[in-house]
């Protein structure tokens, strides 16, 4: 009892923050835009200024960061090494860059939607360490690792866990309780990218040849059409042709890809065994850029999962291979203004090639399945700021299912509004349901930039999700999330959420034939966090 | 009273340099005794900065990250640490200034100085882009952008963003002669992060043929002095034209006209957009159509056995004394482009009758000093009869141009300037008609219920899109207007708002909905889109992703942005024209826009603009160099609106039936020139 009352503490502590930067935020003025200037009387005016600003004052001018690095400095000035060059010409100046993230939040959560009837309360930490070695200019090697967080029961094979101090409950899921260190030293990105005609110029001394293909091989972490479609690190290769130069158009790139391990379907798995192969093709039209991406991904065995005939039959293998099917995953969306509306518009399709599997233990989606999404975004600055408002709309037909979504990341609806986004940081996740099968749903946003900077920003946001299955659930949420940099590395972010939450009749029924408790009709969460840059 | 003609003032006398060399010396790592904004001479302090936290007490460690920072270090610099650690280091030495090549190369020398590499760092406009861009990402922007704008300044390690008056003179040169003619090897595409050769005019110089059999001669005859540390009086030469073949290839120029930022944005395009283009495969080359005879275009076919005498100029590479060397092809160095100075002509073209603030008391020392020439009010008439003869006793002039002769002095540099200025506007009008052209005029109605016709632009070269590389702030667009038959406009697309805006949707006026969008619009444009928090992408004028983050932190991406082809927080839409295509204008008058049955008159003009006004708006929060305000830059920049091609088109609406008639191309428009 007591720590139920510590976790609504700590929300509603973190609700009352957020309520008052909120009044803050709407009672200021909106940022100095580089829309208007002041005129003489100080009233707002669309008129460029006559006024002669003297060039700021280089003393307060931000100073290039320390940065841990060897070779050159990472767009530093001062002199430049001449390099050495090796057969075929190509010209070696290295460079070592050590960069990164931490981050720390302290955070309470509670979603009927993922949790059941529990909350938790967290301290939560995550570091993100990136080795950046400069071949030449276009040509590097990024090896990164994540020491704070891992997975359990090896790759592909759960959840990451966080480096993190659990208040409440004090058993974890994993059934650490207090501190749970998650120390490691493994190698999550490790990839070359570059250029072909960079790496041999002897062999196109003039350019005259078509070697100016861009190539990344390695475990990389890919975003296809906003995460829509492919969100997850894999290892690949792919192989780009850019500046193919369309009549009536002004670029076409297209790009090969190729991955053969790490590919963790929409279920958010790594089954083992699995191959994909992609065709990314995107283009500038006048009025609007177009892409059209398509994904194979060839299944040749599903993965292995306690067998359920062992109960029954001591005899019986204890695991055994679960049905997969090949999927075919394809995408196509169209980006442009109209009028003062920014807008795009993603049409996204899977089918899989052989019968659906069931979702796996503990997976509430199957890995590939048949259906559609469709999904709209729509936004806008209002006039004399930057501020943004956004609307976004999507509508889920049957099961549609992304190629590849990573481990943390949920399912493809993060880009719908941060209600829908999970924070990627310790058991918080995400306001609403971000999976897309059987449903419509919308957020709508705005996201106020405060006084004379870019630096305090605020962002409203509601939304809801509906079944379209009858007796489905749904959901409605509202949030605030207030954001301010500090200093030239830091940023503090305090964000609250409030869920309404109707399971629908079909789980309400299941969970009652299964002598479960009805769910709650509400949840929250409330978090802060601080995210060093260096 | 003594005048110098403008001839005079480009040639630097032995004097001047040996002032300047003194004056420029010192190795002190901060200020220098000119006030010049080093911040460490010799680059070393963020290297031990690195080492130190690397390091500790690992000795193996040691030893690997101290090889790995030999072999990274500077070759100049190891030789010359290892010699002797404090030694000084004349900067004039280390990166010889333009005026003193200008010497023997004075046509060289005149057509670098009112091209765009000589503009580079000038700009007030660029220098507020570099400020603005360096104060949104925190300073995690470093040297990115001003690398390309001042080499020179760079590798002095010049601060990133301050004002031109104080930086180092060989720095405001911008891209000087020294950043190609002091490569020694090709990099490939490393966005403008050259490493220079380091030392005086005396070393090896660079060039495509290497030949130094010219050179030689010309040392014989004249005993010319090719020692830098030489007790002798004359004049220094480079003792060898060391060979960079590289100079002729593409390469060459794609290695600053093909910039991508370190994390994945890919600003410019240019050398890339070559490389797949038809020119690429017949053998044209960027040098071929940018320092030909003819700006924007080849005077012949690749194929032709005499394609270099047709298409370039010939004559005397170097002219020492009254010794002209033997004829050669001649590269033109003006490197024509659609930008133009904003500044007063007193302060460019770069000429030699600038001299630095430690100067300014110094009456030896001819010339002015950059804040002296921004209080000589050439636009009144100073120093030209029609006002001096007028002026009256009680005029207020500034204490320094109050002689009479020093304003007359001041007068032929100006005039000179302005004849220069104009040489290069018409260079580059010359450019954009080969870039351009402005095709069909087809009438699809034109009865009483209105008027619809389309306008065709189509692509002139094949070498890359138009417009290529900066082109998310090149504005080129399409001016129209429908007159009736007393003369009144009926109908406009193109217009400016009161700015000098096209009224899209970076313009303020549109933005804040004091006027329409012009929906009719034909900009070639690209745009900056960036990722906001939520919705769409955005246009931003500025590519800096702020609705991501409060604080922007400039980092290597963390995915491959190579099999994107873009940076996951910013991108451009790319609206240019390719090679071979076109691009068509709809217009469309209602009906209730006509005033009777006309005859009515549609005038097209295809309009050029060097960058947008929206983009001083973006940036003047940090403001203009050489104190100027916003709008004085935003007026000089519509001041330089160039028609590119005129066309009308007569429409008679008097029997509901579709007539029209099309007048040719004007080929000299009217507003050409502007000054």
């Amino acid at each position: 009892m007591r720590k139920q009352h510590h976790s609504k503490a700590l929300g509603i502590a973190s609700g009352i923050v957020c309520a008052v930067l909120a009044t803050t935020a709407v009672m200021s003025k909106p940022v100095l835009a580089s829309d208007y200037s002041e005129g003489p009387d100080g009233e707002r005016t669309s008129r460029i200024s006559d006024e002669s600003v003297s060039v700021v004052d280089t003393s307060n001018f931000p100073k290039r960061p320390r940065r841990l690095e060897l070779g050159p400095p990472f767009i530093g000035s001062g002199p430049l090494p001449e390099g050495w060059e090796i057969p075929g010409g190509f010209v070696v100046n290295p460079a070592f860059l050590v960069y990164g993230v931490y981050r720390t939040a302290l955070q309470t959560y509670k979603n009927p939607a993922t949790l059941g009837n529990d909350s938790f309360s967290e301290w939560a930490n995550s570091l993100s360490v990136f080795g950046n070695l400069q071949l030449s200019y276009v040509n590097r090697i990024l090896i990164g690792m994540q020491p704070l967080q891992d997975r359990r029961g090896g790759v592909g094979q759960g959840p990451p866990v966080f480096s993190s101090y659990n208040f409440e409950p004090e058993s974890s899921p994993t059934g650490d309780e207090g501190w749970q260190n998650e120390f490691n030293s493994k190698i999550t990105t490790l990839f070359f990218e570059g250029d072909l005609g960079e790496l041999i110029p002897k062999a196109d001394f003039n350019d005259f040849e078509s070697l100016d293909l861009g190539i990344a091989v390695g475990r990389q972490p890919l975003f296809i059409q906003e995460g829509l479609l492919i969100f997850d690190t894999i290892d690949s290769v792919g192989i780009i042709r850019n500046n193919i130069l369309p009549p009536g158009g002004s670029n076409l790139q297209m790009t090969f890809l190729y991955g053969w391990n790490e590919i963790n379907r929409a279920d958010n798995r790594d089954p083992g065994n699995l191959d994909m192969y992609a065709l990314l093709l995107a283009a500038d039209y006048p009025n609007q850029t177009l892409a059209l991406n398509l994904v194979y991904v060839d299944a040749s065995q599903g993965p292995d999962i306690p067998n359920p005939a062992a109960a029954d039959d001591p005899t019986a293998p204890a695991m055994t291979e679960a049905p997969t099917s090949d999927g075919f995953h394809w995408g196509a969306n169209t980006t442009q203004r109209i009028g003062h509306y920014n807008t795009a518009f993603h049409v996204l399709g899977s089918h899989a090639l052989d019968d659906t599997p069931p979702p796996l233990p503990g997976r509430p989606v199957p890995a590939v399945s048949d259906g559609y999404l469709l999904f709209s975004e729509i936004s806008t600055e209002l006039p004399w700021t930057e501020d943004n408002v956004w609307l976004n709309l999507y509508w889920g037909i049957d099961e549609y299912s992304p190629a590849a979504r990573g481990p943390t990341v949920g399912g493809p609806l993060g880009r719908a509004g941060l209600l829908y986004a999970s924070q990627g940081l310790g058991r918080y996740l995400l306001a609403l349901n971000n999976q897309g099968q059987d449903v419509v749903g919308f957020s709508l946003g705005y996201q106020h930039f405060l006084r004379h900077s870019h630096r305090q920003q605020i962002v409203y946001e509601v939304g809801g999700r509906q079944s379209t299955l009858s007796g489905g659930p749904a959901a409605g949420a509202g949030m605030i999330r207030y954001q301010r940099g500090i200093g030239q590395h830091t940023v503090w972010e305090v964000s609250g959420f409030g869920l309404l939450v109707d399971e629908g009749s079909d789980t309400a029924d299941a969970r009652a034939a299964a002598g479960m408790e009805a769910l709650d009709g509400t949840g929250y969460g409330a978090r802060t966090e601080i995210r060093y840059n260096f | 009273m003594t005048r110098i003609s403008l001839l005079d003032a480009m040639r630097v006398k032995p004097k001047d340099r040996s002032q300047m060399a003194r004056s420029i010396g010192g190795n002190t790592g901060e200020r220098s005794s000119r006030g010049y904004i080093l911040q460490d001479q010799y680059g070393l302090n963020g290297r031990r900065f690195s080492l130190q936290h690397v390091l500790g007490a690992n000795n193996s460690i040691s030893l690997a990250v101290a090889v790995f920072a030999c072999l990274t270090m500077p070759a100049s610099l190891r030789a010359t640490d290892a010699a002797d650690p404090h030694a000084p280091f004349n900067l004039g030495d280390r990166f010889p200034s333009a005026t003193e090549c200008a010497e023997c190369h004075p046509l060289h020398y005149k057509q670098w100085s009112i091209s765009q590499h000589a503009y580079s760092q000038m700009s007030p406009v660029f220098n507020a882009m570099q400020g603005t861009v360096g104060v949104l990402s925190n300073g995690t922007l470093g040297d990115f952008c001003i690398r390309c704008h001042t080499p020179v300044g760079m590798n002095l390690k010049e601060a990133e963003f301050g004002s031109n008056i104080d930086r180092h003179p060989t720095s405001r040169e911008g891209v000087t002669c020294v950043v190609c003619h002091r490569l020694t090897k090709p990099y490939g595409k490393i966005t403008g992060r050259l490493p220079l050769a380091q030392g005086p005019i005396t070393d090896p110089i660079y060039g495509p043929v290497g030949d130094s059999t010219e050179l030689n001669k010309v040392i014989e005859k004249r005993g010319l002095i090719t020692e830098a540390d030489s007790t002798k009086v004359g004049r220094k030469v480079h003792r060898e034209i060391a060979p960079l073949k590289f100079l002729h290839a593409s390469g060459m120029c794609g290695q600053c006209h093909d910039v991508t930022e370190s994390n994945g944005f890919r600003l410019e395009e240019a050398f890339s957009e070559w490389k797949n283009s038809p020119a690429n495969k017949k053998g044209i080359s960027c040098q071929d159509c940018h320092m030909g005879k003819e700006p924007g275009r080849v005077l012949a076919e690749r194929s032709d056995p005499d394609f270099d005498k047709k298409n370039y100029a010939y004559g005397p590479a170097a002219i020492v004394g009254n010794i002209e060397t033997a004829p050669r092809k001649l590269t033109n160095h003006k490197f024509v482009g659609p930008d133009y100075s904003v500044l007063p002509p007193a302060l460019f073209p770069i000429h030699t009758s600038t001299k630095e603030e430690s100067q300014k008391d110094d009456p030896t020392i001819p010339g002015w000093t950059i804040r002296q020439w921004l209080e000589f009010d050439w636009n009144a008439g100073w120093g030209t009869d029609e006002f001096e003869d007028k002026v009256t006793d009680d005029y207020k002039f500034p204490d320094i141009w109050a002689s009479v002769d020093d304003r007359y002095d001041a007068r032929e540099v100006v005039e000179g300037n302005i004849a220069l200025l104009k040489e290069i506007e018409a260079d580059r009008l010359k450019l954009l008609q080969n870039g351009y052209k402005l095709e069909d005029i087809v009438v699809d109605r034109a009865d009483d219920r209105g008027i619809k016709f389309r306008v065709k632009v189509a692509s002139g070269t094949d070498g890359h899109n138009v417009p290529t590389g900066f082109d998310g702030e090149r504005v080129v667009w399409l001016y129209v207007r429908v007159l009736d038959a007393k003369g009144e406009v009926v109908h406009v697309s193109g217009d400016l708002d009161p700015n000098g805006d096209v009224r899209d949707l970076h313009s303020a006026y549109v933005h804040n909905r004091e006027m329409p969008l012009d929906k009719e619009l034909l900009s070639l444009q690209s745009k900056f889109l960036t990722f906001a928090t939520r919705g769409a992408e955005r246009e931003q004028v500025i590519a800096v992703p702020y609705s991501l983050t409060p604080t922007p932190f400039l980092q290597p991406e963390t995915r491959s942005a190579v099999i994107v082809g873009r940076h996951f927080g910013a991108r451009k839409h790319r609206r240019g024209i390719s090679p071979g295509s076109h691009r068509w204008g709809t217009y469309y008058v209602k009906k209730g826009e006509l005033t009777g049955h006309g005859p009515y008159k549609a005038v097209v003009q295809l309009k050029a603009a060097m960058v947008p006004v929206n983009l001083l708006n973006a940036i003047k929060g940090v403001g203009f160099d050489y104190g100027l305000s916003a709008r004085d830059v935003a007026e000089a920049l519509v001041a330089g609106h160039q028609v590119i091609w005129e066309k009308d088109v007569t429409f008679d609406v008097h029997d509901g039936k579709k007539m029209a008639s099309e007048r040719a191309g004007i080929d000299n428009p009217s507003d050409a020139v502007r000054r």
